[in-house]
């Protein structure tokens, strides 16, 4: 399966066409390479691929534009705390997944680059979650 | 033990995991050991004594655990009122049929291209023998059952990277596991390693019991023969005339089971949860949501969305908006309220509880789930496979393949598989994340190394991708142990004038009987609130 997506990616080609190509982890955590990879299989499953939200009874929230995601911290929270209906998804990435993903909504939804996120951070935030 | 898929799984759920047959039965088993598989506490319709003095209860949302509670709450003689987002009742349960559109969030529609008859049960789908409440309101709604197979000796056990990728059959899996594990222990006993745990006179009696079970020979050795293929099936199965004499299969070694692991997915046909007899509704699980709104009629008001929900001393108010008349809002009032919304909707509106019932329904994650129907224009696994009914487990992302269970052995009959169902892990949210076309391709890709005559006979399919779902935003509440600790009694305690019911009010989550016994309990104590002088 791996092997056929992965060449299906390949030959896409563009990064459009891979937004749509669909990617399969092999166990219960996640093993997207990367922090874009990792919002547009995870992420989006939810929040949308373009960070829109979504709203039926309930809504999830938009990510475009939503200041408080300039806090690399909030993000950090989020991702290993949940927050509402979300689980900590977080806790199934590893130190380098989360810090991509943190630094890629980040720069994509609100344009920080400030303050990045770094796996020193992510993994204290992680024991502390645990405690 | 903890079922949170976001938390490091235990060694024994991580090996059944990576064993075959992997996330579903792992999670279910994680459900079971945490002690969800605990007997129905249902005795009997719930009796509601004295008189409510024409009190009246607004409840939000028509699932089983809504319409049980206005069913039970008007026979008891109160004024009741039902707001609903779909435009059907039901909740998650639900039966997708041919004609049926479905728009899941982000917009992306399908329309269901079913044959008559065929249907997806995209929530539930099946009903424990021992999920009392559930049996019970289908037997005073008059909800056909039939049964839910789920062993199936037949069906098969799949690991790509296990004997050469091919699927192998759960009655052979089953009988030569049991049969080398019995061989071992017959040997152990017969060379006195177990002298000091059995004494002399059970010793043959566990011999006996030994060969019993594996279907050992007389020497103990479990071989290919007439004993094993009592228990595996036979190469060539006994016939009539002069090519009636049988022969016996050779069994799969137990280093072969053991390494393949496939016997990681046997736990799940002896639990609790999934023991015989299982039932499923005639027609589709939908039948039981119909049926409670057949009988609640025009007191469940359809295609509201509510927004909000205040109260004070003297009664609930729940803002809503209509939904066909595109937005506009109204109130709808009552003394008192009993709220089933799933918790993910819930816990982003303005609803006016005490902090603790507050942070009790922002504490609970809800689990993604994924079920993907599949139309095949004939029954091969019937026809060609003598799969009739039941589960195979494979542990690609697809976890299993479920036949259907009704409408058997029919002359040229087409199909419906459910050619794929999630339930939490990494894989739930990246089959979310596809675009419905793409999730019945990855299904076919998968589902096709189990059966290739996937390729030939596909017709049509469609995906209810849970976390998607406009009415739920997710699967199911996903509690731990912590959490029930410290939220579970302040999620269930009437506030004020609101009380909450719904599979997460329930020590059975996502299952219906949850859902039921939560919303009986609650109008139980609701009621004894009300008739208090």
């Amino acid at each position: 399966m791996r092997v056929a997506l992965t060449l299906a990616f390949w030959f896409a080609g563009a990064a459009a066409a891979a937004a749509q190509t669909p990617f399969l982890s092999k166990g219960w955590t996640f093993d997207e390479p990367n922090g874009a990879s990792l919002y547009t299989h995870v992420c989006a499953a939810c929040h949308q691929a373009g960070g829109e939200g979504a709203t039926g009874a309930g809504a999830y929230p938009g990510l475009k534009g939503d200041e408080r995601l300039a806090s690399t911290d909030y993000l950090i929270g989020v991702l290993l705390g949940g927050q509402h209906a979300m689980p900590a998804l977080g806790r199934a990435m590893s130190d380098a997944q989360l810090v991509d993903l943190i630094n890629y909504v980040r720069q994509t939804f609100v344009g920080a680059i400030d303050d990045p996120a770094t796996a020193e951070r992510t993994a204290a935030a992680r024991a502390a979650f645990k405690r | 033990m903890d079922k949170d898929p976001f938390r490091m799984p235990s060694r024994r759920a991580l090996l059944t995991q990576i064993g075959a047959g992997g996330g579903g039965a792992a999670v279910y088993r994680l459900m079971t050991s945490l002690g969800f598989a605990a007997e129905s506490t249902y005795r009997g319709p719930v009796s509601l004594e004295g008189d409510p003095r024409g009190a009246s209860v607004l409840i939000l949302g028509a699932g089983l655990a809504g319409m049980t509670a206005a069913y039970e709450l008007r026979r008891a003689g109160y004024r009741v009122q039902v707001l609903e987002y779909n435009a059907r009742p039901g909740g998650r349960n639900w039966t997708v049929r041919g004609g049926d559109t479905y728009v899941e969030l982000g917009g992306a529609r399908q329309v269901c291209r079913f044959d008559d008859g065929q249907y997806l049960n995209p929530g539930p789908w099946r009903i424990p023998h021992h999920h009392y409440a559930v049996l019970d309101y289908c037997r005073r709604l008059g909800v056909a059952l039939e049964p839910f197979v789920q062993l199936n000796h037949a069906a098969y056990l799949h690991k790509p990277d296990a004997f050469g990728g091919a699927p192998q059959r759960i009655r052979e899996i089953k009988a030569d596991y049991s049969g080398g594990v019995a061989e071992l222990l017959a040997k152990a006993t017969n060379k006195g390693a177990l002298d000091d745990a059995v004494t002399k006179e059970d010793r043959e009696i566990l011999l006996e019991a030994l060969r019993d079970l594996g279907g050992l020979d007389r020497d103990y050795r479990y071989r290919a023969g007439p004993d094993a293929s009592e228990f595996r099936g036979y190469e060539r199965p006994p016939g009539g005339g002069l090519s009636a004499r049988p022969e016996d299969g050779e069994p799969i070694g137990l280093s072969d089971i053991l390494t393949s692991r496939l016997w990681g997915s046997l736990g799940s046909f002896l639990s609790y949860e999934f023991q015989t007899t299982m039932f499923q509704p005639v027609g589709g699980m939908g039948r039981i949501g119909e049926a409670f709104g057949r009988e609640l009629g025009d007191a469940i008001r359809y295609n509201v969305k509510v927004v909000e929900i205040a109260q004070d001393e003297r009664g609930v108010e729940a803002r809503f908006e209509d939904r066909e008349t595109g937005g506009s809002t109204a109130t709808a009032r009552a003394d008192w309220c009993i709220c089933t919304l799933p918790l993910s909707i819930l816990s982003r509106m303005r609803c006016q509880v005490g902090a603790p019932m507050r942070e009790a329904i922002s504490a609970l994650p809800y689990a993604p789930a994924v079920k993907i129907g599949l139309q095949f224009s004939r029954r091969f696994w019937e026809e060609d496979e003598h799969i009739y009914g039941g589960i195979s487990y494979t542990d690609q992302a697809i976890r299993q393949i479920g036949y259907p269970n009704y409408g058997f052995n029919r002359q040229g009959s087409k199909g419906v598989l459910l050619g794929a169902y999630l339930f939490g892990g990494a894989n739930a949210y990246e089959f979310t994340a596809m675009s419905p076309e793409d999730r019945v391709s990855v299904a076919l890709e998968q589902g096709a190394k189990v059966h290739p005559q996937y390729t030939q006979a596909f017709e049509t399919g469609i995906s209810v991708a849970w976390a998607r779902v406009p009415f739920t935003l997710g699967c199911a509440a996903d509690w731990t142990e912590a959490k029930r600790a410290e939220h579970y009694e302040n999620l269930c305690a009437i506030d004020g004038r609101i009380a909450l019911a719904g599979e997460h009010a329930s020590y059975l989550p996502a299952w219906q009987e949850g859902a039921i016994l939560s919303a009986l309990d609650c109008v139980r104590r609701l009621h004894a609130r009300v008739i208090a002088p």
